[in-house]
């Protein structure tokens, strides 16, 4: 289909793609773009992933600071995660302050840790009312082609694996926190993995699994699964305008556990 | 299922940086004959160039030096009917949060103000805005991961003007930045992090080396005037080295293009 087409008419152009079976880069509609990660190369940080889904590129880095606990919650740490979309990544993103994409990111990303229950809090605190970690994970977009979410969180959980904490020891005597250069890997009790779809409404609906940015921009509504390597459901969240029937949502469920094998495999040969 | 307690989501009032003890780590020292990575003092670190790194951009730039990683991606020339005469170039410069020992803030700092314009000001020499009238370029670096601070500033302006040569934007030549520290009165050229500390000042210096031209100069501490201009002659051999690395490259990869 021509350059003109494409341009001109953005929304027909995908419409006539999906109509046909196929898409745009020539992917099936199920199909999912080959996922390369990469974890550990960032050495001013304390934890690191880059990944990249086709040309959607993610970088992940993981910072940890000590702080006092807070005092209704003396064993527990803190864990403080940001997405940014930087005007780089993309030329319809503006510089300024976060964008209303990007602080839903934030939220999602800050759902999945939550709802997946991936670390375990007394971890984060080595000396209870005294010390506890603060992880700061900042996931930074540098190319933009559509799905960022399922690429932040695959960066997010690749760089949580990648960390390392170091020992921390209490002197009562002098009442002093010492840090050790002594560094223990942080243990994930699962990992998680998340699946996105673009749901268009063709006169069938339609699942298109891992939406480019152009596909993303023009479809009536997204649904994003975030499976346990189990399969259990760890969060689902839709968003758009469309109305999604529980066969949709079957159809997604069962899309979303074959192809997060794929996914599981690529973050369990970083280690 | 729930866990006994929860992790707090909210950043704590006060946080700080771990010092974690062990030994010092090397400190540019007077009497040390070599630095920690082997090099003379007056060597650049070796450079990885990739292009075509953000798909959608103009031109883009992945630069790697050593382990200091930067991103430059180029957007434009767009219309823009405030530029009446001449172009507008903007330079967006950006650290990470995670790119130094200490993670830096999200917000915009006084000191990525400082760095933007010092960009820009090396870029100017080089471009032929008058020939690109209501029209603004915009040029976004990002240091994803900082291994001393103007150092990175230097490779920023590399980075920046290897992308505006990807955008096909008009230029006398390749702009390059090198940078070079003096420690216990000993001058050192492109200086990693650790060799940054205790520093009395530094220089950066913008060149196109091809036309032999000097685009830009930062000088920061109280130097005698021979150290200067023995530093400029250094940056200046440094630039060069730079330069035709970047420049075999480019055409490398316009070779594998066709073109």
């Amino acid at each position: 289909m021509s350059l003109e087409f494409r341009t001109l008419q953005p929304a027909q152009y995908v419409r006539k793609h999906i109509e046909a079976g196929f898409r745009p880069d020539g992917r099936k509609l199920s199909e999912r773009r080959p996922v390369s990660i990469s974890s550990g190369h960032i050495k001013s940080a304390d934890g690191s992933a880059i990944v990249r889904q086709g040309n959607t590129t993610v970088v992940c880095g993981i910072k940890l600071e000590l702080s006092k606990p807070a005092t209704e919650a003396p064993n527990t740490g803190f864990i403080v995660p940001n997405v940014t979309l930087p005007a780089m990544c993309h030329p319809s993103v503006k510089s300024g302050p976060p964008s209303a994409d990007a602080q839903s990111l934030s939220t999602f990303i800050k759902e999945v840790i939550e709802s997946s229950q991936l670390i375990d809090p007394a971890d984060l605190c080595p000396i209870p009312s005294k010390a506890a970690w603060v992880l700061f994970i900042d996931v930074i977009c540098l190319d933009h082609d559509g799905n960022i979410k399922d690429a932040a969180v695959a960066a997010v959980v690749a760089s949580l694996r990648s960390l390392k904490l170091p020992r921390v020891e209490y002197d009562s005597d002098m009442e002093k926190i010492c840090v050790t250069s002594d560094f223990v890997e942080l243990s994930l009790r699962d990992l998680v993995v998340s699946s996105s779809f673009a749901v268009l409404d063709v006169g069938s609906v339609n699942l298109i699994a891992d939406p480019t940015w152009e596909e993303e921009e023009r479809v009536d509504s997204t649904i994003t699964l975030v499976l346990f390597e189990s399969g259990d459901i760890c969060l689902t969240a839709h968003s758009g305008g469309l109305p999604i029937s529980q066969q949709t949502l079957q159809s997604a469920m069962k899309l979303a556990t074959t192809q997060s094998k794929e996914v599981l495999k690529a973050l369990k040969l970083l280690k | 299922m729930q866990a006994s307690a929860s992790l707090s989501f909210t950043r704590p009032n006060r946080s700080v940086k771990p010092l974690i003890e062990g030994p010092l780590q090397g400190i540019l020292a007077p009497n040390n004959p070599k630095r920690l990575d082997g090099r003379a003092f007056e060597n650049v670190r070796e450079l990885y160039v990739q292009t075509r790194i953000v798909h959608e951009s103009s031109g883009s730039c992945y630069l790697q030096s050593a382990n200091a990683k930067v991103i430059a991606s180029v957007d434009g020339p767009r219309p823009n009917r405030y530029a009446y005469e001449r172009g507008d170039i903007t330079c967006d410069f950006r650290f990470a949060p995670f790119s130094a020992a200490t993670r830096r803030s999200t917000r915009r700092s006084g000191e990525e103000r400082e760095y933007s314009s010092m960009v820009t000001q090396a870029l100017l020499p080089s471009l032929h805005l008058d020939k690109i009238p209501k029209s603004s370029i915009d040029v976004y670096i990002s240091v994803i991961e900082a291994d001393g601070t103007i150092a990175c500033v230097a490779s920023a302006i590399t980075a920046a003007s290897i992308a505006l040569c990807e955008a096909g934007i008009e230029m006398d030549g390749l702009t390059v930045g090198c940078s070079a520290v003096r420690a216990g009165g000993r001058i050192c050229v492109d200086c990693t992090g650790v060799e940054e500390k205790n520093v009395e000042g530094y220089l950066l210096l913008a060149s196109m080396p091809r036309l032999k031209k000097v685009c830009n100069i930062v000088h920061v501490g109280p130097w005698e005037a021979d150290d200067v201009t023995h530093t400029v002659e250094l940056l200046n051999e440094g630039c060069e080295v730079i330069e035709d690395f970047v420049a075999q490259r480019l055409r490398e990869r316009l070779e594998l293009q066709g073109r």
